[in-house]
């Protein structure tokens, strides 16, 4: 702020500026920014080449409890693990009984409409269990970190992603969270976008507010600023694109087709606004999402069925939404940890390892549980307590990028992992 | 909709202002240089919820360091009108009552740097109010608020016994038959040692069974199923792990049995203060709040040795970060981003609204969603600025910001005239530059001077001579919205 330019326009400004000098200074801005190059080809209010292919990440925040929302309740020692809030195997007389997945697995009875894409002919939604990571972490937001950074610090894995696979013909905005801040898988170079609700892209105030608030915004020279107060232009910047970007973008007055309900509650809007967009075909890849509150050390059976339910028909409605469009796109879930295969003394059960994954939408080989169960048995846990990450998660993210959205450098996005393909896709 | 404008149009705009509303006979107004930050502003950046009238005239009148040292000493700090009015303000016991309240203190308390201090501690040892009683909520922060000044682990003991933590961290269950680890974890990753602090998952486990027992008692006068409206500690030695315990962290009990079982956890949480990584953690993370994302190493390693140096001190560790030589140094001057909350109250404070509607601002504070007792997970908001920035946080805060301006906020109401008493500002420039020292301290580029004095003399030429202020106000409306909506409104 102090630069000597700054200082230079402040002299002037003291010896008497007017309303010419005014002109000049705007030129100076507009000159320190660069309208013709730099700017063109960042333009983002202008559409590039688009594919129609999308990927929706939901972050089921907390640690989601994976072994009672498909639990394995023809695993013996399940029922032995958890006496008191475990799903029981269908046909069971009394307690929460599971909707059958297969032999082993059943489903938690809240996730109805889940369950019934999971078991419909020709399914498109699928899970995988028993994914995770070594070595492991059971701290919330290191672990989240660890999964949206794809065991690589620095980048987010989407975001390392969009830079390998950028063209000059890219999209304006390849990639949006529906939600306040950024989440790490989108973080890094290649400029990704949040917005906490489609809703908030207008702009409000008279036109001659807006058009001297943008120019302020947009071409004030912020070289030399703090990093903070550079961060605060672009946000700026940022809001002008995906105001201008999303012009067409109403969730006030969508209707979702083919009869589709989505829950109320932050997830139900998040994807309802993002299947709105995905049909507004503006070149959005990626989309993130989250579900909040899935860390459940207590009262699980009483605290999870609202959540199930709300996940459940959530994705349903969604694709119920997207209709045809749902063949261009893959829903994958993740949560930083599943949790302990025991329950604890609360009625609850505290961080484990081994998670799960359920996929949806687009080509997805549905209808199974994929990847390697390594059991319940004592001999089979990790440290005698953790449901083992026989499978990682990255090879799910990998087999998306490859298979689904067309390719990527495996060796940039996930530097060191030896691919097991799981077949989810 | 407003109209599609391209880069190059703004540009033009720019370059060529307001032409569609100046024919020839616009006023020339001069925009004013303002002067570098002053060291009173920095300071009352950091040590209050916005430097209002109020605060920037006793700071004038006290100097800076009596100002300081009587901020550290908030019991001598009458602040009684706001702290009686609290219980008709809303019941103690109401679900978003300690929401309301920090709120309350930190527009109106006189004692700012406390309630700064209470807000940051809250946040350290965050507990989400959807899983816990309100009133611990309530409680806990008027406790924290009684120690805020004292040492660190008499604080960390208030948190480990707060019915808030208890309920939240799932103490309330942690019993010897079946450890629940959720306080353990979070009191090692997050409270004192750090992720990297040293311990293990082995130690997790273990110093769950020092708080097997650790309970709190609801009170319900009413009866089963109505508020509660205290909630207390209590030890409940049949649920107490008796055994020995060793953390290879060098600390170890044979394990109390009685009703003196609690002690076991007091002398872990004592040797969890005392420990060299939790100064190093908790004294980063009290710098990054008051001086900057990435604080100074010197005033760092001044700041830690001092904490140490005082066992914990937290009245001498605040003292020394805000007389530390490099605390005002330029790039920590305007290198702090609010939180919606700090975004929400400064903008109320520094225009001047006596008396807002504290139940209508909570929901707003939530639509920016930094409410201070909501957050879900233990880690508590963001201390630094990135997670703040981008158009998920800011489209919101723009939205308020016009709301507030234009009385669109029920209750909230800008007092134009008291803030601008006669002689009033005359022309774009004057209007301009008052608003700026008012809202942002005047640390904007001089283009951005000059840019919204071009806007306010374009709307000023359309009013006839020597406007009233009821003939202004449509447009300084207007540019209190642009203003609330810079880059650096969100800098503090």
């Amino acid at each position: 702020m102090q630069s000597n330019a700054d200082d230079q326009k402040r002299n002037e400004l003291a010896a008497g500026p007017d309303r010419r000098r005014f002109l000049q200074m705007g030129a100076l801005a507009t000159g320190a920014i660069g309208l013709s190059g730099p700017l063109a080809a960042r333009d983002r209010r202008s559409v590039g080449r688009r594919t129609p292919k999308v990927t929706v990440v939901l972050f089921q925040r907390g640690g989601a409890d994976h072994l009672n929302l498909y639990a394995p309740t023809g695993d013996p020692n399940y029922a032995l693990l958890r006496p008191t809030i475990g799903i029981r195997p269908p046909g069971s007389p009394s307690g929460v009984i599971g909707l059958a997945m297969n032999a082993t697995f059943s489903m938690h009875p809240a996730m109805s409409q889940v369950h019934a894409r999971f078991t419909a002919p020709n399914s498109n939604l699928g899970i995988v269990h028993a994914v995770g990571y070594q070595p492991y972490n059971r701290s919330h937001f290191e672990s989240q970190d660890l999964y949206e950074n794809a065991l690589t610090p620095g980048d987010g894995w989407i975001n390392r992603h969009l830079q390998v696979t950028s063209t000059p013909l890219d999209p304006p905005v390849r990639a949006l969270a529906i939600r306040p801040s950024l989440p790490l898988s989108m973080t890094g170079s290649y400029p990704c976008f949040t917005v906490a609700t489609m809703q908030d892209l207008t702009f409000i105030g008279q036109p001659d507010m807006r058009v001297y608030l943008e120019a302020i915004t947009e071409l004030t020279p912020t070289a030399g600023m703090p990093a903070q107060q550079q961060l605060a232009y672009q946000s700026g910047i940022d809001c002008f694109d995906l105001i201008d970007l999303f012009a067409g973008i109403n969730p006030a007055t969508y209707v979702p087709a083919n009869g589709a309900v989505y829950p109320a509650g932050a997830l139900g809007n998040a994807l309802k606004e993002v299947a709105e967009t995905i049909k507004a075909n503006l070149g959005v890849e990626f989309y993130a999402v989250d579900h909040n509150g899935w860390d459940h050390h207590a009262n699980l059976v009483a605290s999870i069925n609202p959540m199930a339910q709300q996940l459940s028909q959530a994705i349903n409605a969604f694709f119920t939404d997207l209709g045809a469009t749902g063949a261009d796109v893959v829903l994958v879930t993740m949560s930083e940890f599943g949790r302990i295969p025991a329950e604890n003394g609360s009625g609850g059960t505290d961080h484990g390892v081994g998670g799960a994954m359920l996929v949806a939408g687009g080509a997805v080989n549905g209808g199974a549980v994929r990847g390697i169960w390594p059991g319940l048995a004592p001999g089979a846990l990790v440290d005698n307590r953790f449901l083992a990450p026989s499978n990682d998660f990255r090879s799910v993210l990998r087999e998306i990028l490859e298979v689904h959205m067309g390719g990527t450098d495996p060796g940039v996005v996930f530097p060191g992992h030896v691919h097991t393909p799981i077949g989810i896709l | 909709m407003p109209p599609r404008l391209s880069r190059r149009d703004v540009a033009r705009r720019l370059v060529t202002p307001a032409r569609n509303t100046t024919s020839g006979h616009t006023k020339t107004s001069h925009p004013v240089a303002p002067p570098p930050l002053s060291f009173p502003l920095h300071v009352l950046s950091r040590a209050t919820f916005g430097a209002n009238a109020a605060v920037v005239a006793e700071m004038q009148q006290m100097g800076f360091d009596s100002w300081l040292e009587w901020q550290l000493h908030p019991e001598a700090i009458n602040d009684q009108h706001l702290e009686a009015s609290l219980p008709t303000l809303i019941a103690p016991y109401a679900n978003n009552a300690a929401d309301i309240r920090m709120l309350a203190r930190a527009v109106h308390s006189k004692r700012q740097l406390a309630w700064r201090m209470v807000y940051f501690l809250n946040n350290h040892f965050s507990t989400f109010r959807g899983d816990t009683q309100p009133i611990s909520e309530t409680v806990e922060d008027d406790t924290f608020f009684k120690r805020c000044f004292s040492d660190f682990a008499t604080v960390l003991r208030l948190s480990a016994t707060s019915p808030a933590m208890i309920d939240y961290l799932d103490s309330v269950s942690n019993i010897a038959s079946s450890p629940n680890e959720n306080y353990a974890r979070e009191l090692m990753e997050l409270h004192t040692l750090g992720v990297n602090g040293g311990y293990t998952e082995g130690d997790v486990a273990t110093a769950a069974r020092v708080f097997t027992g650790w309970s709190r008692v609801n009170v319900m006068p009413g009866g089963t199923g109505t508020p509660v409206t205290s909630s207390y500690f209590q030890f409940r030695a049949n649920r107490h792990d008796v055994g020995p315990k060793t953390l290879t962290i060098g600390w170890s009990t044979p394990g109390i049995s009685g009703n003196g079982g609690y002690l076991e956890g007091f002398g872990l949480l004592d040797f969890l203060a005392a420990h060299p990584n939790t100064a190093t953690r908790f004294v980063e993370k009290l710098c990054r709040y008051f001086v900057s994302d990435q604080p100074p190493v010197n005033l760092l390693a001044r700041a830690r040795q001092v904490f140490v140096s005082s066992g914990g001190d937290l009245r001498d560790t605040v003292r020394a970060i805000f007389l530390d030589d490099e605390f005002p140094h330029g790039a920590n001057v305007k290198a702090k981003v609010h939180d919606g909350f700090e975004f929400i109250v400064n903008a109320v404070r520094r225009l001047g609204i006596s008396a807002p509607n504290l139940t209508v601002l909570n929901q707003q504070v939530g639509l920016l969603r930094s409410q201070p007792h909501m957050f879900t997970l233990p880690t508590g908001y963001p201390e630094i600025g990135p997670p703040w920035h981008g158009p998920g946080n800011v489209l919101p805060r723009w939205k308020f910001a016009d709301n507030l301006v234009h009385n669109l906020i029920g209750g909230v109401t800008v007092p134009w005239s008291t803030i601008f008493p006669l002689p009033r500002p005359v022309g774009g420039a004057a209007w301009v530059s008052s608003l700026l020292a008012r809202l942002v301290d005047s640390e904007v580029p001089a283009t951005t001077v000059i840019a919204l004095t071009v806007f306010m003399d374009g709307r000023l030429s359309t009013l006839p001579a020597n406007p009233t202020l009821t003939q202004v106000l449509p447009h300084l409306r207007d540019l209190t919205s642009l203003v609330l909506r810079l880059p650096e409104a969100h800098l503090n």
